[in-house]
């Protein structure tokens, strides 16, 4: 069985499992139907975990070098990100707008060119994986966190989420996924040292990742300050997750610079 | 009146001393920090006045220059931003300590974010730059930062430089043989004779081009881009009774034989991908050769303080390699600050005591009674 196998299996399990998704989110009390749900989730991330490490034996190379790989791997990261948060903090009602988009990342990553391409020399470092695994989980946690402060903004009834607990969603998973996103650009400016002499050159991407960075140091600090109410912070959220997908994906289209490659 | 006015200065001193010390100014610094880089990257930086004025107008050009939008990072208002931040922390660091009992990782968080600062500065002020072109066999001892010649120690030169690429399965030469059946595929290498089969003809790639054109006054071919708009190889044919060399266009793909030239060549082009550029160097101190190695893409040489890397190459023919010489006093203290950083981010964050005592009182409380 192929690459394509395991990550389409693993996408009709996520399709699958919106419907126990849609039950627990409609219904106060289904234990059932929420291990039923978590089960599906857990079984389309084993199928989309074989996919990558076949892809990873095929290459030669960690998955995550072009926009159609790394697209696999934030499905992958947001995917386990969710578990982790519904692990810690109880958020299964939140999984049918988590996996609704996931689904929409697997098409988006579908919709790019998956042929292997050989490594260009600048990638070809171990600073690779650790940059971009942290860089991607940091992304993902701040992809749970999106996903909390939508549904805390939208106008939806009391019954479905309580607001105390959106909000601890939100401020846990930027906790989370604070120190990786520092890991991710510490490690990006390690690399760069060594592979250009200059850790920082002010490139489109770093300077957008060094944005997102402030905004989520900002949701941190404003949290502190009097006055900035919960609803007020949700939105701080989620412009941070905006300033996110245009690090990663507007970046690479509109502004050229040092990772012109990740496209 | 004097006294009050002194008082009026003691009290507006006092206030700024707290703003300065206060995380309103942090989050105030933060508004006006993002939509600044947020400019720095989207207007291109360091390019040349003509660019400007050719993709903005003169207008917007003279705006750029006034207001040092066209170096936003290396710009006095935006220094006065960062070391005002610096400062901020520093006094909310000192004013939080004076206040509250802080964690180990509160305080190293803080005091890193000023180191790093402090870094940036430092290479800011005192980083060494500059390239160096290598022609194979070509010595340098010096290199050029902002028109003036550094010495490096010792003598660093370029014994061959090794461009790599990845085996391309795309590429290939066909050849047709007179009377032959199906034409031979060949992918090949420059410079290397390969037999055709059944025949006593070889063949060899003498030269590849990926712009032809071709001069009439010195009847030379050249390349008049590095865009691959007409590549082009040069095959040298020779059998027992000829000897003779043949420009083969991709563009032009079909095979061209004629009465004198019975063999059909084709050449199908595909783009080759580089694999990896290296520069084989020596280090010679008093004439005397000391150290050999090899630079590459993250791989650089480091010696006396100096770091060298491979920068750029010559990819037409392979002779030259571009190499950049740095020396940089703020990268060690940027290094101390990321792993200050992040161990004071991992204690605060994933290990902060009253957020575990917190868990646990939690967890008690879930105990049944």
């Amino acid at each position: 069985m192929t690459e394509a196998h395991f990550l389409s299996a693993a996408f009709v399990f996520y399709l699958v499992s919106l419907i126990p998704h849609a039950f627990v989110f409609f219904k106060k009390a289904a234990p059932r139907m929420e291990r039923l749900a978590r089960v599906l989730v857990v079984l389309g991330l084993l199928a989309q975990t074989v996919a990558l490490v076949i892809r990873w034996k095929v290459t030669g190379h960690a998955p995550m070098t072009n926009m159609y790989e790394s697209l696999v791997f934030f499905s992958w990261a947001f995917v386990a990100a969710y578990l982790l948060a519904d692990f810690f903090l109880k958020i299964s009602r939140l999984g049918f707008f988590i996996l609704v988009g996931n689904l929409a990342l697997l098409m988006y990553a579908f919709s790019h060119d998956a042929t292997v391409k050989p490594l260009m020399p600048a990638l070809q470092s171990n600073w690779l994986v650790l940059h971009v695994v942290t860089c991607f989980f940091s992304y993902a946690a701040f992809a749970v966190s999106f996903v909390a402060s939508l549904a805390y903004l939208l106008p939806f009834p009391k019954k479905y989420f309580s607001h105390e607990q959106l909000d601890q969603v939100i401020y846990k998973s930027i906790l989370f996924g604070f120190p990786l996103l520092t890991l991710g650009i510490a490690s990006g400016a390690v690399w760069a040292n060594e592979a250009w002499g200059q850790y920082w050159s002010w490139d489109p991407k770093e300077t957008w990742a060094l944005v997102t960075w402030m905004i989520y140091a900002l949701y941190l600090h404003l949290r502190l300050i009097k006055g900035w109410n919960e609803k007020k912070l949700a939105g701080v959220a989620l412009t941070g997750f905006l300033f996110v997908i245009f690090t990663y994906v507007g970046v690479n289209y509109l502004l050229s610079g040092l990772h012109s490659y990740a496209r | 009146m004097p006294l009050r006015a002194l008082k009026k200065s003691v009290e507006l001193f006092r206030k700024s001393g707290q703003y300065i010390a206060s995380v309103r100014l942090t989050v105030v610094l933060l508004f006006v920090l993002i939509p600044v880089a947020i400019l720095g990257s989207v207007i291109p930086q360091g390019r040349e006045y003509s660019e400007y004025a050719e993709k903005f107008g003169f207008k917007w050009t003279g705006l750029f220059y006034q207001l040092h939008l066209n170096t936003v990072f290396l710009s006095p208002w935006f220094l006065i931003l960062v070391v005002l931040l610096g400062a901020n922390i520093l006094s909310c660091l000192i004013v939080s300590l004076m206040k509250a009992k802080r964690t180990f990782g509160f305080i190293l968080i803080h005091l890193s974010l000023i180191l790093l600062i402090a870094g940036g500065l430092v290479s800011a002020t005192m980083r060494l730059k500059g390239d160096l072109i290598l022609n194979e066999g070509q010595t340098a001892s010096s290199f050029d930062h902002r028109g003036k010649m550094i010495p490096l120690g010792f003598e660093l030169r370029l014994k061959d430089f090794e461009l790599q690429h990845y085996e391309n399965e795309l590429e290939k030469l066909m050849i047709a043989m007179p009377g032959g059946q199906k034409p031979f595929e060949f992918r090949f290498r420059k410079n290397l004779w390969t037999a055709i089969p059944g025949t006593d003809y070889q063949f060899q790639v003498e030269r590849f081009v990926p712009d032809f054109r071709f001069d009439m006054a010195s009847r030379a071919a050249f390349s008049a881009s590095e865009e691959p708009n007409n590549p082009a190889i040069l095959v040298r044919m020779k059998g027992k009774a000829e000897d003779y060399t043949e420009w083969v266009f991709a563009n032009f793909s079909d095979f061209h034989m004629t009465s004198e030239r019975p063999i059909g060549l084709k050449y199908v082009w595909a783009q080759k991908v580089p694999k990896a550029f290296i520069s084989h160097v020596e280090i010679l101190e008093k004439g005397r050769v000391v150290k050999e190695l090899a630079i590459e893409v993250n791989h650089p040489l480091r010696y006396k303080g100096f770091s060298v890397y491979q920068a750029s190459y010559d990819s037409i023919e392979g002779k030259w390699s571009g190499l950049a010489v740095v020396k940089d006093p703020g990268t060690g203290i940027i290094f101390a600050s990321i792993i200050m950083i992040m161990l004071g981010l991992t204690l605060n964050i994933y290990f902060h005591p009253t957020r575990r005592k917190k868990r646990k009182f939690e967890d008690e409380a879930k105990e049944p009674q």
